[in-house]
C-alpha cells in the first residue's frame, strides 16, 4: 500500500478539519474512521451551544477565546448556524459558584454584551432560586448542516480520501513511516493525527505511546419538547450544579443536561483504560427524570416538558482543568522528526479549532 | 414499580459512622426494590468522625447517593431545611440516619402520600428506648406549645414523615432562622395523617441530643411561633399598674387622714420604687427576647453554607471491568 503524506485517525469536526487543512497545502490526505459515517460521537452528541464566553465566569482565559472565535464559526459556518432562539442565562441564588454582580462585571470586562430579561421572561423562574436572568446572544449549530458543508468542502479536493469502517488499532513505526493497523490492512504515513477524542488513549496505550491526562465521562443528554410558550428560549442555569435546556437544531427539539446528573459513570485513564465507546453502546438508565425534576424547580412551566428520548457518549476532560473549567485544546507530540510526526490532539469545544490551525502550520 | 415519580430521601448525619453505612445499604435496597427513580440525599452537619468519608466510598459504587456536606456544625433543623432545599422529588422523605426509623416503611409511608395526604408523618406507637422523664416532659411541651401557638403538634410524630412537593415548596418558602421545624410543618399546613410505626433502638452511637438542647428546642419552638407569652406579661403589667395607681391613691388618703404615724415620704417611695422596678425589669426580659429574635430576622444571613457537593458517580477501575 502506498504511502500518505497526511493520516488522521476520526471523522468527527476535528478531524475533517485537520483534513481540510492539509488538502488545501495540495497534500495527499486520508481519514480513517472507525463508524460507518463521519461526525457520530462527541460532535454532534453534545449539547449544539457555540459559545460566546458566557459560560465560563470562572476562567477568563476561556471565556475571551471563546468570545473571539464565536463570530468566526459564526460567520464561516452560517449555513448551520442556528440564532432563532433566545439564550437566557440565570444565576442561581444559592450554591451558585457566581452570583448576579460577579456575573455583570464579568462580562464588563471581557466585553460581552449582557441584558436583563424582560418580566415575561424573568417571570418563569422561580423567584426563590433564581437571583437574576439575562438575555444573551449565543448561537447552535446544526450538527447535520455543519457535517454536510465540511464534507462539501473537502469534496473541492481530490487529494483526501475518506475511509469508514475503518478502526485504527495501532500505530507503529516501521522505515521510518508510521503504519497503522486497520483490520489485516497497514496504512502507511508521514504524518498522522490521532483525533479521537475520547478514544485518544486506548490507542496511545495499545501503540506503546505515552497517554494524556485524561479523565473520561460516559454521559447522558436528554431530547425534550418544551412547551410552546417557552420553544423559542433556551436556559442555562450558572453556575455549579444547575442544568441547561437549549435548542437542539438536529432534532428539532431542546437539549437537556446536568451537571449533576449528566455524567453516569466516570474513570481516569491513567489507572484504567479501556475503549470507552463499547460503554456508551450499551443501555443505561436514563435519568431524566431527575434532570427534569429539579429543573421544574426553577422554571416551574417545564413541567409540561415532554421527554423523548436520550443519547449517550464520551466526554474527556484534561485533568488538569478541572478545577478552573478551562476548556483549551490538548495537543502532544509522540514523534516530531523531519520527516515522521505523530500527534494527538484533543479539541474540547468545537470553536476551538481556530486556536489549533496556528499550531498546525508547523507540520 | 413506579415509573413515574421520583422519591428523595433526606436525612442528617452527624457523627454516624457507626450507623451510616448500614443505614444508607438499608434504605438504597428498600428504594430500588420500590422505586425506579430515586435520590438519598446525606446531609454531613459538620461530622468530625469518619461519616463523610464512609459516604464518598459508597458514592463511587452505587448509583443515586447525593451528598451535601455543611461547612461546620449548625443543629439537625439547618440539615435538615438544606437537605429539603435542594431534594428534586415528587415526594421526599425525612428521617433519620442512626437507624432508628426503619427504611421498610418509606413504602408505606409514599402510598399513603399518594393516596392524596400532603404529609403522612411516622407514628410512633412505643418510645423504645427513651427515659421516663423524657416521654413526661415531651408529653407535656406539646400540650402547652399547643396551647400557646394553636399549632396542634401530634406528641407521637416525630421527624420521619413524607411531604409532597408542595409542601417541601411551601417549608423551603419560610426564611426564618429559628427552625424548630415540627412547627413549621405545622405553620404550612395541608392534609396530614399518620402510619403507626415503632422506632427502633439506637443501632449504635450515642443520641447526640441532651435535655439542654430539648429546652433550647422547645423555647424556640414557643417563642418563635407564638406572641402568647409577650401579651401574658403585658396583661400582668396592666394589673400590676392598675394595682399601683390603686394603691398610691390609698397611701395619699391615709397620709392625708393620719400624716403623724408614718414617717415622711416614706410609704410613697417604698410602694413606687417596688412596683416600678419589678414592672421594669418584666417589661425589659420580654422586650429583650423579642427584640433578641427581630435581630436574627432581621440580618436575614443565609442559613448555612454548604463546603461541598457530590453525587453518586460510579467509578471504573480495575476491580469492576466484570460489567464491560
Amino acid at each position: 500500500m502506498k504511502a500518505h503524506e497526511v493520516a488522521i485517525i476520526g471523522a468527527g469536526f476535528f478531524g475533517l478539519r485537520i483534513a481540510l487543512f492539509f488538502a488545501k497545502k495540495g497534500m495527499d490526505v486520508i481519514v480513517l474512521e472507525s463508524e460507518n459515517s463521519p461526525f457520530l460521537r462527541a460532535s454532534t452528541i453534545n449539547q449544539a451551544r457555540i459559545h460566546n464566553g458566557y459560560h465560563y465566569p470562572r476562567s477568563y482565559s476561556t471565556a475571551i477565546s471563546s468570545h473571539n472565535h464565536y463570530q468566526r464559526f459564526c460567520d464561516e459556518y452560517s449555513y448551520a448556524v442556528n440564532l432563532n432562539f433566545q439564550n437566557v442565562y440565570a444565576i442561581a441564588k444559592k450554591n451558585s459558584h457566581t452570583t448576579s454582580k460577579q456575573f455583570e462585571s464579568f462580562c464588563e470586562l471581557i466585553d460581552i454584551p449582557l441584558e436583563k430579561t424582560p418580566s415575561d421572561i424573568s417571570n418563569l423562574f422561580s423567584s426563590d432560586l433564581i437571583e437574576s436572568s439575562y438575555l444573551v446572544e449565543e448561537a447552535v449549530f446544526d450538527g447535520e448542516k455543519l457535517k454536510d458543508s465540511l464534507l462539501n468542502e473537502l469534496n473541492k479536493y481530490s487529494n483526501v480520501e475518506i475511509i469508514f469502517n475503518s478502526k485504527v488499532r495501532k500505530i507503529y513505526v516501521k522505515d521510518g513511516l508510521a503504519n497503522l493497523q486497520v483490520h489485516d490492512l497497514q496504512y502507511k504515513a508521514e504524518k498522522v493525527f490521532n483525533t479521537t477524542y475520547a478514544g485518544i488513549n486506548i490507542l496511545l496505550q495499545d501503540s506503546g505511546f505515552e497517554k494524556l491526562d485524561l479523565r473520561l465521562e460516559l454521559t447522558e443528554l436528554a431530547f425534550v419538547k418544551l412547551p410552546k410558550e417557552i420553544k423559542k428560549l433556551g436556559f442555562t442555569i450558572m453556575d455549579g450544579q444547575f442544568f441547561s435546556s437549549i435548542y437542539y437544531p438536529t432534532l428539532n427539539c431542546h437539549s437537556l443536561s446536568h451537571v449533576r446528573y449528566t455524567p453516569h459513570i466516570e474513570w481516569n485513564e491513567k489507572d484504567y483504560c479501556i475503549d470507552p465507546y463499547n460503554l456508551a453502546d450499551q443501555s443505561q438508565k436514563s435519568k431524566y427524570l431527575h434532570m427534569l425534576n429539579d429543573a421544574k424547580r426553577y422554571i416551574p412551566i417545564l413541567k409540561s416538558a415532554k421527554y423523548l428520548h436520550s443519547k449517550y457518549t464520551i466526554k474527556a476532560v484534561p485533568v488538569r482543568n478541572e478545577t478552573n473549567d478551562g476548556r483549551p485544546i490538548v495537543l502532544k507530540e509522540h514523534i516530531n522528526d523531519r520527516d515522521l510526526v505523530v500527534v494527538s490532539i484533543l479539541g474540547s469545544k468545537i470553536d476551538n479549532i481556530y486556536d489549533l490551525e496556528k499550531y498546525l502550520n508547523k507540520y | 414499580m413506579n415509573q413515574d415519580i421520583l422519591i428523595s430521601v433526606v436525612a442528617p448525619v452527624y457523627n454516624e459512622e457507626e450507623c451510616v453505612e448500614k443505614y444508607m445499604q438499608e434504605t438504597l435496597k428498600v428504594l430500588s426494590d420500590n422505586y425506579l427513580n430515586y435520590e438519598l440525599i446525606l446531609v454531613d452537619d459538620g461530622s468530625t468522625d469518619n461519616s463523610k468519608d464512609l459516604i464518598k466510598k459508597m458514592q463511587g459504587s452505587i448509583d443515586n447517593i447525593r451528598l451535601l456536606s455543611l461547612s461546620r456544625n449548625y443543629g439537625r433543623e439547618i440539615a435538615i431545611t438544606a437537605g429539603l432545599e435542594s431534594s428534586i422529588g415528587d415526594y421526599v422523605i425525612l428521617m433519620d440516619s442512626d437507624l432508628q426509623d426503619p427504611s421498610s416503611l418509606i413504602p408505606d409511608l409514599v402510598d399513603k402520600a399518594i393516596s392524596g395526604f400532603d404529609v403522612v408523618y411516622a407514628a410512633r406507637t412505643h418510645r423504645i428506648g427513651e427515659t421516663f422523664l423524657k416521654k413526661i416532659l415531651s408529653k407535656y411541651f406539646y400540650k402547652i406549645a399547643a396551647k400557646l401557638t394553636g399549632f396542634d403538634i401530634p406528641d407521637n410524630a416525630g421527624d420521619f414523615r413524607v411531604f409532597s412537593r408542595k409542601v417541601v415548596n411551601s417549608i423551603n418558602q419560610l426564611k426564618e432562622q429559628n427552625r424548630y421545624m415540627k412547627m413549621l410543618y405545622a405553620y404550612v399546613g395541608f392534609s396530614s395523617i399518620g402510619i403507626p410505626f415503632e422506632r427502633q433502638k439506637r443501632f449504635a452511637g450515642k443520641t447526640k441530643y441532651n435535655y439542654l438542647n430539648l429546652i433550647n428546642a422547645s423555647l424556640d419552638a414557643v417563642i418563635s411561633f407564638s406572641s402568647k407569652p409577650l401579651r401574658i406579661v403585658s396583661i400582668f403589667s396592666v394589673s400590676l399598674s392598675l394595682l399601683l395607681l390603686i394603691s398610691s391613691i390609698g397611701v395619699f388618703f391615709y397620709k392625708l387622714i393620719n400624716s403623724s404615724s408614718i414617717i415622711e415620704g416614706w410609704a410613697s417611695t417604698v410602694v413606687l420604687i417596688n412596683f416600678l422596678f419589678s414592672i421594669l425589669f418584666i417589661f425589659l426580659a420580654v422586650i429583650s427576647e423579642y427584640i433578641g429574635r427581630v435581630l436574627v430576622e432581621v440580618k436575614n444571613r443565609p442559613l448555612y453554607y454548604i463546603k461541598e457537593e457530590s453525587t453518586s458517580l460510579k467509578l471504573k477501575d480495575k476491580n469492576i471491568v466484570d460489567d464491560l
